[in-house]
């Protein structure tokens, strides 16, 4: 199992819900964030951002279904412009379901 | 060293942190999130059992249906909601992970759907930013 943690523009939020949606991932979940990247936020004239608002998903499929994840959100999140947002992937050993204490996805 | 993402229901926040207490797991992060499960979210015959099944007048009570409420070309046929959860991070070395994934499955198992997840991670190092310890003496 895979952990994949994507930050992306809040406004492909939408875009990016309805592709996993329809790609047959409707399980993630979502928390609104603060960051910055390598150009350290954003220079508009003489206005200087320090922290850009983002939209944080967390989302744990099988290891043969991270590339299909990876596709959907590289492909609705792509805008070409500094700022798209980054995806990362992580070992996960376990999961357990809560109501049934059944182990797996 | 393990890190233990834990799904739960908001109202049972404080009696999971006690239950943690109580086996010697004290620190903790909370996040607030919204999230959604394999059952596409909460639907509408879970919040009432009187309230009529229709999806177009299900819209109209809850404002801000998530996408899949209005995607012509979901696979989706429900109406879904976003629902609001916390996630806990847990970092642990000495307490088994077996006994901290069962306290919070016991505090928080209703039965019901939504009940949470619980993810269980490997860890490479930690870092005490006060003291500069690795590892294993920086959770201790």
């Amino acid at each position: 199992m895979k952990m994949i943690r994507a930050i992306i523009r809040p406004e492909k939020e939408h875009d990016v819900v309805l592709a996993l949606e329809g790609g047959g991932f409707p399980a993630l979940t979502k928390a609104h964030v603060f960051g910055r990247g390598k150009q350290k936020g954003l220079q508009v004239g003489p206005v200087h951002y320090d922290m850009l608002s983002k939209v944080f998903f967390m989302i744990v499929v099988e290891d043969d279904q991270v590339e299909d994840v990876m596709k959907i959100i590289s492909d609705r999140a792509k805008t070409g412009f500094i700022g798209d947002g980054k995806v990362f992937v992580s070992d996960v050993e376990e999961a357990y379901t809560v109501r049934t204490g059944e182990t797996g996805l | 060293m393990k890190e233990i993402m834990a799904l739960i229901r908001r109202h049972k926040l404080t009696e999971t942190l006690q239950a943690l207490a109580d086996i010697g797991v004290v620190s903790v992060t909370v996040h607030s999130v919204n999230g959604r499960g394999k059952q596409g979210g909460s639907i509408m015959e879970n919040v009432d059992p009187e309230m009529p099944k229709d999806i177009e007048y299900a819209s109209k009570i809850y404002t801000s249906p998530t996408p899949s409420s209005m995607a012509g070309d979901s696979t989706l046929t429900k109406p879904v909601f976003w629902v609001p959860k916390n996630l806990l991070d847990i970092v642990v070395s000495e307490v088994p992970i077996e006994k901290v994934v069962e306290t919070i499955m016991r505090v928080n198992r209703s039965g019901k759907y939504g009940d949470g997840k619980i993810f269980v991670l490997p860890l490479r190092d930690a870092l005490r930013v006060r003291t500069g310890e690795r590892g294993d003496a920086a959770i201790i």
